[in-house]
């Protein structure tokens, strides 16, 4: 675990030495506090749902770009062969990398509290919804970087793993389309299901349902899995 | 030899003793990588000749093999989403089913042709290797991505909602769990809709409602029917003519049996009509539908009869403007019956309540002595009376005996919109069992006050010494206006409706004295109007929901109103002038520009 936590914290320290970690807080930061602006021009009807709706939608861009570096640059600059040279296995490495990925999702979401905050503060809110949003963002979070580390895992060139990624997660939000527009069909509802998007909704209004979590977890579990295998092949091709 | 002479001049070190070892392994038989297994395939910066020429007679199908495969899954989508979005008719999801036949037989062809050229160049044992392990690799992961969708799989049917929010908008009611844990059998719930838009889909928030069911128990499953798109269906599900009268303005939801639906005869609409083993809700919530799979439990119908002879309003009657009323009880498995009390000689043995609505004559002093009887032992009434034309003593000495005064003229509430129209709200449900089954605001066009009369000082208690409860009053700028008179000028809240439970314990004089036990009793509900029960209002906000409560309650049907609705949770957000300017500048300005600023000074630094 110390072995992890010190990759992750590599991790997560290379992109606040970087611009992209502010350029992207900074363009968060806007956006939530825009979408929080729009919102209270009801304050009469103020539901805060919209705002973490927009903000999963936001991350299908992050995604790629948090990333994308994250095995590519280390192919490409050769340095993943010198990481490997030390005791460490893949499963190390890949989770270390995972959760410096995901930390960063979680200082996004850090950084967005002040909007409930203003909510709570200056008015009579549910919280339940809220909490659940947050929730909602953390797993859609985990499983955009398990999806884009895998990406990243397949190729040398960022731009690529960054396509990858983006392209991945607009197919997987596709797949939701069908279901959202025919919810009473069997075969839309089968597809629907294997998308990202189709289980945080009920989260958004406040039920989390074990069978979201669960979808969730599998999802983020399976691209560990591939990527694990992904940077065992390095040894056999 | 020829053909890599020229190649190998070119190539790396590392390539020239590739092809060194080529020319070595050719000469004794075997591969360079036999030769050197020490080298991994890896180290070689450049294809070998073998490779070269491979590459350069490929076919295209073989070499395109990937895209192929790659636009097959694309079109297979495109083809589902077509077809989904669109209809079956749609020519372009054939299209693209077509195109990604082709693409999927292309890429067959260019594998086939792929492994003739392997097998013509022969695979060395390292290559053979690499195909192994990587087959191995891949079965791994969809070995483990199997796993996953099995546990997905168990865990969509034995899962568990965490609710977060105040009121618990998102779960179903205890009593609900209860009663589908308690199904003997599994249960059909179909939503047989009009469609209202283009979508042709049912009401989300009816969607959303089922959904809950089947998510809370395996013995439920959910159908949908549009009744346009699906005539065929609609047939085979028996309608019953009060609910198809109905299904133009709402939603309908048939509870039904798994196996008592599949011996039901086609066509045989009577026998749908009477039969136990199904259910009608044509008011689609949670009460409802737990009250309709209650009774698919417990299919012994209730009676109420409507009394006639005095010009009330009957369910028969055209002009009565009920049927509305009618439906819904019949929906709720409640038989309608009329009854008179010159004819019957009384109020009849199985009647469950009976039900008078806006009467237009008084009663005979006899049918007065009657009813006064039958609510002084266990009788059960649902008293709808509104402003009389004419003098009408009989029906309120029948009221009073009840401990409720009908009061002359009618309502005038000046915060309603239309003072004659009085919108009075729910008060606590917790007073009485019939406001957990309402709904929203009941309107009340035209209204009678009602007074709550107090007995005499030490007068002895009614029967089971209860005293009627309030169910809903007007607003404190309310007046009473007498026919062809101005308001009276007395501002007060006036009841508009009242209920009397004699079957209730009494009250203890003391803290010390023992409680009674629970007695069964009369029951009634007076309401100083009858126009909400009309087919014009009945639909509107809580009125239909206030007329089956009271119903259910009256005829002792207290577990069929059990479920109170949810109480909306009111968002909102009170920001003065400087709040709303701090909240912009912070949210807006300050804070993106604050991680702008971190972010130069690290660049600054790092320079």
């Amino acid at each position: 675990m110390a072995k992890i936590g010190l990759i992750a914290w590599k991790e997560l320290k290379t992109y606040f030495t970087s611009w992209i970690a502010y350029v992207l807080i900074t363009g968060w930061l806007f956006i939530a506090g825009l979408l929080f602006l729009l919102v209270l021009q009801r304050p009469q009807e103020f539901q805060v749902s919209p705002i973490y709706n927009i903000l999963v939608t936001i991350m299908l861009f992050i995604a790629p770009l948090v990333t994308m570096r994250l095995v590519a640059e280390e192919r490409s600059s050769g340095s993943l062969e010198m990481l490997f040279t030390s005791p460490l296995t893949e499963w190390q490495v890949t989770l270390g990398k995972f959760f410096g990925a995901w930390a960063f999702i979680g200082i996004l979401l850090l950084v967005t509290l002040h909007l409930p905050f203003f909510a709570t503060h200056y008015g009579s809110i549910d919280t339940g919804p809220v909490w659940g949003s947050y929730i909602a963002l953390l797993c859609v979070g985990a499983a955009f970087m398990s999806f884009g580390l895998f990406c990243s895992s397949l190729t040398e060139s960022q731009v690529v793993a960054g396509f990858l990624t983006f392209g991945g997660l607009m197919i997987s939000w596709m797949l939701n389309w069908p279901a959202q527009e025919m919810p009473t069909s069997d075969v839309a509802g089968f597809i629907g299901h294997w998308s990202v998007f189709s289980h945080f909704q009920d989260m958004m209004r406040g039920a989390v349902d074990t069978k979201d979590l669960i979808f969730f977890l599998s999802f983020t579990v399976l691209f560990l899995f591939a990527t694990v295998r992904v940077l065992e092949s390095r040894k056999w091709r | 030899m020829a053909l890599n002479q020229p190649q190998d001049t070119t190539e790396s070190p590392l390539a020239e003793t590739d092809a060194t070892g080529a020319e070595a392994s050719l000469d004794n038989g075997h591969s360079p990588d036999d030769k050197e297994p020490g080298r991994g395939p890896s180290r070689r910066s450049t294809p070998d000749s073998n490779e070269l020429i491979a590459m350069r007679d490929t076919p295209p199908l073989a070499r395109w093999a990937g895209a192929f495969l790659v636009l097959a899954v694309l079109c297979a989508v495109a083809a589902v989403m077509v077809f989904g979005s669109i209809g079956r008719q749609s020519p372009w999801g054939w299209v693209c089913l077509g195109i990604g036949f082709i693409a999927l037989a292309s890429w067959f062809l260019g594998r086939r042709q792929e492994a003739q050229i392997v097998q013509q160049m022969g695979r060395d044992a390292h290559a053979r290797q690499r195909i192994l392990l990587g087959t191995n690799a891949l079965t791994s992961v969809l070995l483990f991505l199997l796993l996953l969708v099995g546990i997905n799989y168990i865990a969509t049917r034995r899962h568990k909602i965490f609710d977060l929010t105040s009121n618990r908008v998102n779960s179903l009611s205890d009593q609900t769990y209860k009663v589908l844990q308690q199904l003997s059998g599994p249960v059909k719930l179909t939503n047989v809709y009009v469609p209202h838009d283009r979508s042709g889909q049912p009401d989300p928030a009816i969607t959303t409602l089922l959904n809950a069911y089947k998510n809370a128990s395996d013995k439920v499953q959910v159908e949908y029917v549009n009744a346009f798109a699906d005539p065929g269906r609609f047939d085979t599900l028996q309608v019953s003519t009060s609910a198809r009268q109905l299904m133009g303005g709402q939603a309908l939801i048939i509870a039904q049996l798994e196996n008592a639906g599949k011996n039901a005869k086609a066509g045989d609409t009577k026998a749908a009509a009477n039969n136990k083993d199904r259910q009608e809700v044509t008011v689609a919530d949670e009460q409802n539908v737990t009250t309709a799979l209650m009774r698919l439990e417990n299919p012994k119908p209730r009676t109420v009869y409507f009394l006639t002879g005095h010009g009330e309003a009957t369910p028969d009657n055209p002009t009565g403007g009920i049927s509305r009323a009618k439906a819904a009880l019949e929906a709720q498995n409640i038989m309608v019956k009329n009854t008179s009390l010159a004819t019957a000689k009384g109020v009849p043995a199985d009647a469950g309540a009976l039900i008078v609505v806006a009467p237009q004559v008084d009663l005979t002093a006899a049918e007065q002595k009657t009813l006064t009887t039958y609510m002084a032992g266990k009788g059960h009434l649902l008293l709808l009376l509104g402003p009389a034309r004419v003098s009408m003593p009989h029906w309120k000495a029948v009221a009073k005996s009840l401990g409720i005064e009908v009061l002359d003229g009618f309502v005038f509430d000046t915060e309603s919109e239309q003072p004659t129209i009085v919108r009075a709200a729910v008060s606590d449900p917790s007073q009485q069992p019939i406001l957990r089954g309402v709904n929203g605001d009941v309107v009340f066009p035209a209204a009678a006050p009602l007074s709550i009369a107090k007995p005499p000082a030490g007068a002895p208690p009614p029967p089971g010494s209860a005293t009627p409860v309030t169910l809903f009053q007007s607003s404190p700028q309310s007046q009473v206006v007498q026919p062809g008179q101005r308001p009276n000028g007395k501002y007060s809240s006036y009841v508009l409706a009242a209920a009397i439970d004699r079957g209730t314990p009494a009250t203890p004089q003391s803290p010390e004295a023992p409680a009674m036990p629970a007695v069964e009793g009369a029951r009634a509900v007076v309401v100083g109007n009858s126009y909400f029960v009309t087919d014009q209002f009945f639909e509107l906000l809580g009125n239909g929901s206030f007329f089956t409560s009271a119903v259910n309650w009256v005829v002792g049907a207290d577990k069929a109103i059990a479920i109170p609705p949810k109480p909306p949770v009111t968002n909102s957000i009170t920001l003065t002038p400087e709040s709303g300017r701090f909240i912009i500048l912070l949210s807006l300005f300050a804070l993106p520009l604050l991680s702008l600023f971190i972010g130069g000074i690290v660049w600054w630094n790092r320079r």
